[in-house]
């Protein structure tokens, strides 16, 4: 009797893809946390003594006050640097960054970004990421390590006072800081968003297929 | 064997047939997602479910706080000095910091 096998080639082979990497995975959800205490603790601390003509509610931030607030961002920093300095090394040593965010073409950002707006950006392939992701992963990269520099530049003004000049002083340091802030804010409003309309993304960051 | 016999289809190609079969079942992925991911949220219970040790997060803020404090202590260098300004640069009406509890 001649026989035949259920497993194809070619289904297993579909079937066992890594979309992200467990390396990817946990790094990525342990800074999620991270993140978020910043935020929600850092909002507290503006607060205290705030930039523009306005507060966040108390029900968003962390702390209680000042004193309370400082002492959640000052320790979840730990956590976001340590985790983004993996990933960073990480990313840079598997030829992570080099594989998923290169090339980046302006043409190709506005091309995609026209899809995108009119609902023709395809997600079939969750392991090449389209020039909008390439852009808006590779930015938030750049605008992570930019709010770290300008918080120890206006956390320690005088020992770090060569830090603090390159931010422009004390006074414009707090601004950076701010909009990077407001950056990621944005940043994280689009991700978690589009993460919710493409649910098999979001699959992919938990169990990595 | 006469049992697999009967379910060979005269003129089907047995290969094709199991090829359109295996496209008919449910995503793999689906089942690995709930026996995989969707347990890895349940293990996040049991963290709560030692109370040998109570985990206190004050207690580890303070800890930290110590532990920064040491840091800072490290990187300290006492002829850096802060920056001067003139009288003149003065903010008015001046900016003061709110230390107590908001409401």
């Amino acid at each position: 009797m001649s026989s035949f096998s259920a497993s194809d080639a070619h289904t297993a082979s579909v079937a066992a893809k890594i979309i992200q990497p467990w390396w990817v995975r946990i790094l990525h959800w342990i800074n999620a946390v991270a993140v978020i205490l910043m935020i929600m603790s850092g909002w507290q601390i503006y607060n205290a003594s705030p930039l523009f003509a306005f507060k966040f509610s108390h029900s968003i931030t962390l702390g209680g006050w000042l004193g309370g607030a400082l002492l959640w961002h000052f320790a979840a920093m730990w956590l976001l640097v340590v985790n983004g300095l993996i990933y960073l090394t990480l990313g840079f040593a598997t030829g992570r960054f080099a594989n998923k965010l290169l090339p980046l073409t302006p043409s190709g950002v506005i091309a995609d970004t026209k899809a995108a707006l009119t609902g023709r950006l395809s997600h079939d392939d969750l392991t090449r990421y389209n020039y909008v992701q390439k852009l808006l992963y590779a930015g938030i990269i750049v605008i992570g390590v930019v709010i770290v520099l300008s918080g120890l530049s206006i956390w320690k003004p005088v020992q770090l006072r060569w830090l603090t000049t390159l931010f422009g002083g004390y006074d414009v340091a707090r601004y950076v800081h701010f909009i990077c802030m407001s950056a990621i804010v944005a940043f994280l409003a689009v991700h978690v968003a589009l993460a919710l309309l493409v649910p098999k993304s979001l699959r992919a960051m938990i169990i990595g297929r | 064997m006469g049992r697999l016999r009967s379910l060979l289809i005269p003129g089907v190609d047995k290969r094709l047939l199991v090829k359109d079969a295996i496209k008919a079942m449910p995503d793999p992925a689906r089942r690995r997602f709930v026996a995989g991911g969707a347990s890895l949220g349940a293990l996040t219970l049991l963290t709560g479910c030692d109370v040998t040790d109570s985990f206190s997060a004050d207690d580890m803020l303070a800890r930290i706080s110590k532990f920064n404090d040491a840091v800072q202590a490290a990187i300290f260098n006492p002829y850096a000095l802060a920056p001067t300004f003139p009288e003149s640069a003065i903010t008015k009406p001046f900016p003061v910091q709110r230390l107590l509890r908001d409401r």
